[in-house]
């Protein structure tokens, strides 16, 4: 058997296997092509905007090849296309959950409710978004894991996106002792705050009285601050106002419980050795 | 003056600013203490010059915003189609660059003044903005150039209403900082377009006459159009 042996139409062994040589040249061509222009724009591009532009251009090499490849090996796209519409048809009712995902995809790339990088909750699974694609999303946990969740999914359920906007509030509950004065506990966590870089002017920190609970008067303190700080400075903040507050002897209340004895002015009292 | 080129080696002491470079044989050491708070390089190079310049007062402690918000000590209160120039202040950052034959790199940034934040506008759509409170001065002030700088800046109210003035927003991208021995400034236009909006420029001129312009660290590095002008829709 010789390359030039006929296999259909005017079509040899030897079309096939240039064919095949060109679909590959094509996906060197297309990786080079995405790799220089990672490179060079990924200074000047958001990253989830280079990817979208990288994938473009490569599922457009992509496509370029295969018509190509495809008209050099006899195929007519009209017959194709035809062929397609019934393929899709089969492969639509073969595979629903794929083409849901599909579809899914494309309208996560529209509404655009998270980008890559951000840090993000899907139903339930918390993590920074390395990468959306038409089919899958992949999520990278905080404890280091790799997690691809179908578009389906995704587009079906709830998102919270941690960082969409540029500054978040938390806050705290601190419970003083009765006897200590909530006021003066007020004014030492609001100076200590207008001195921290990271809490924000305005809006404003509020910190109020929010409950005179069982064991404790409990201070609210809610801060806004800046959404790439917010984190580091929750993780700071509440012991530092815990000392603040003690260097002014004033300190967390403990769970305690008052008993008082009904009728002690009458109660019988005993002396000892009775 | 700690502003200008410095030729190693040399020490500049400054209040709680210790600055320190020494020559060794191909490289040489940078170290600064800057109320406690030090840095050190070692900068492997020869034949270079070190250059001490205030630059956009927008990198500490954090690089998170891209304005600077003043607030104004008094509210203004300006009639319509008239301009007035007032005189601001604005917190000083210090750049340390190091390079040779004019070609400067940062090595270093540090401020004497404390830093706070704010935001203009919603968390949705609004910008994180450095913030600094000013008394408003009629007449040039005289501040420590470690700590201050001035801003002269004409307010022009544009509207055909009594317009209310209490804060100015600055874009980190088009400041133009000017420097001598004494002063660091700006000089900026705020026009005022209606009774909620306005924006604001820079000039590219200084203050006063024989002053050095600072590096600008904020340059247009983006593939955007990215306006120079401040535009603050959210009140004045």
């Amino acid at each position: 058997m010789s390359l030039g042996n006929i296999v259909y139409g005017d079509i040899t062994i030897l079309n096939i296997l240039f064919a095949i040589l060109v679909f590959f040249i094509g996906l060197i061509i297309a990786k080079l092509i995405t790799n220089y222009l990672r490179r060079s724009l990924k200074t000047k591009l958001n990253k989830d905007r280079l990817e979208l532009i990288i994938k473009i251009v490569y599922y457009l090499i992509i496509m370029i090849t295969v018509v190509w490849v495809m008209s050099s090996l006899g195929i007519k796209l009209s017959g194709l296309l035809l062929a397609g519409g019934f393929l899709g048809i089969i492969i639509g009712f073969a595979s629903q959950s794929i083409v849901g995902n599909l579809v899914s995809g494309i309208f996560l790339t529209i509404e655009h409710p998270m980008k890559i990088g951000n840090a993000v909750n899907i139903d339930g699974t918390v993590g920074i978004v390395e990468d959306i694609n038409l089919i899958s999303t992949r999520l990278r946990t905080f404890d280091g894991l790799d997690i691809r969740i179908p578009n389906e999914k995704v587009f079906t359920t709830s998102i919270t996106n941690y960082v969409s906007n540029i500054a978040r509030r938390f806050e705290y509950t601190i419970g003083i002792r009765y006897e200590d004065d909530a006021q003066k506990a007020i004014s030492i966590i609001r100076e200590f705050l207008d001195n921290e870089s990271f809490v924000l002017v305005n809006p404003a920190p509020l910190v109020f009285v929010s409950k005179l609970d069982n064991s404790s008067v409990n201070i609210t303190v809610k801060i806004w601050s800046p959404v790439s700080q917010w984190y580091s400075l929750y993780m700071r903040l509440l012991w530092e106002i815990k000392d603040i507050l003690e260097q002014s002897d004033i300190c967390i209340a403990f769970p305690q419980q008052v008993i008082h004895f009904a009728d002690k002015e009458n109660a019988p009292t005993v002396k000892p050795g009775q | 003056m700690i502003f200008g080129e410095k030729t190693i080696p040399f020490e500049l002491k400054q209040g709680d600013l210790q600055i320190t470079v020494t020559k060794d044989q191909n490289s040489f050491s940078y170290f600064r203490n800057c109320n406690g708070d030090i840095a050190e390089r070692l900068i492997l190079m020869n034949l270079s010059d070190i250059l001490i310049a205030p630059v956009e007062p927008l990198n500490l402690p954090s690089q998170v915003a891209a304005y600077l918000m003043i607030e104004f000590g008094r509210e203004i209160m300006l009639e319509p189609d008239t301009n007035q120039t007032i005189y601001l202040t604005f917190p000083i950052e210090t750049g340390v660059f190091v390079g040779k034959k004019g070609k400067h790199e940062l090595l270093d940034v540090f401020t004497l003044t404390k830093p706070r934040y704010t935001l203009y506008g919603e968390p949705r759509n609004g910008f994180l903005c450095k913030y600094w409170k000013s008394r408003i001065y009629l007449e040039e002030p005289t501040p420590d150039p470690m700590l201050e700088g001035v801003i002269k800046l004409k307010i022009d109210n544009a509207s055909h209403e009594w317009v209310a003035v209490n804060k100015a927003l600055f874009n980190g991208m088009g400041m133009k900082i000017y420097y001598n021995n004494n002063c660091v400034s700006m000089k900026a236009q705020m026009k005022v377009l209606e009774e909620e909006a306005a924006e604001i420029q820079f000039y590219s001129s200084a203050l006063h006459k024989e002053m050095k312009k600072s590096p600008e660290l904020y340059t247009l590095k983006r593939l955007s159009v990215v306006s120079k002008k401040a535009i603050m829709l959210e009140g004045i």
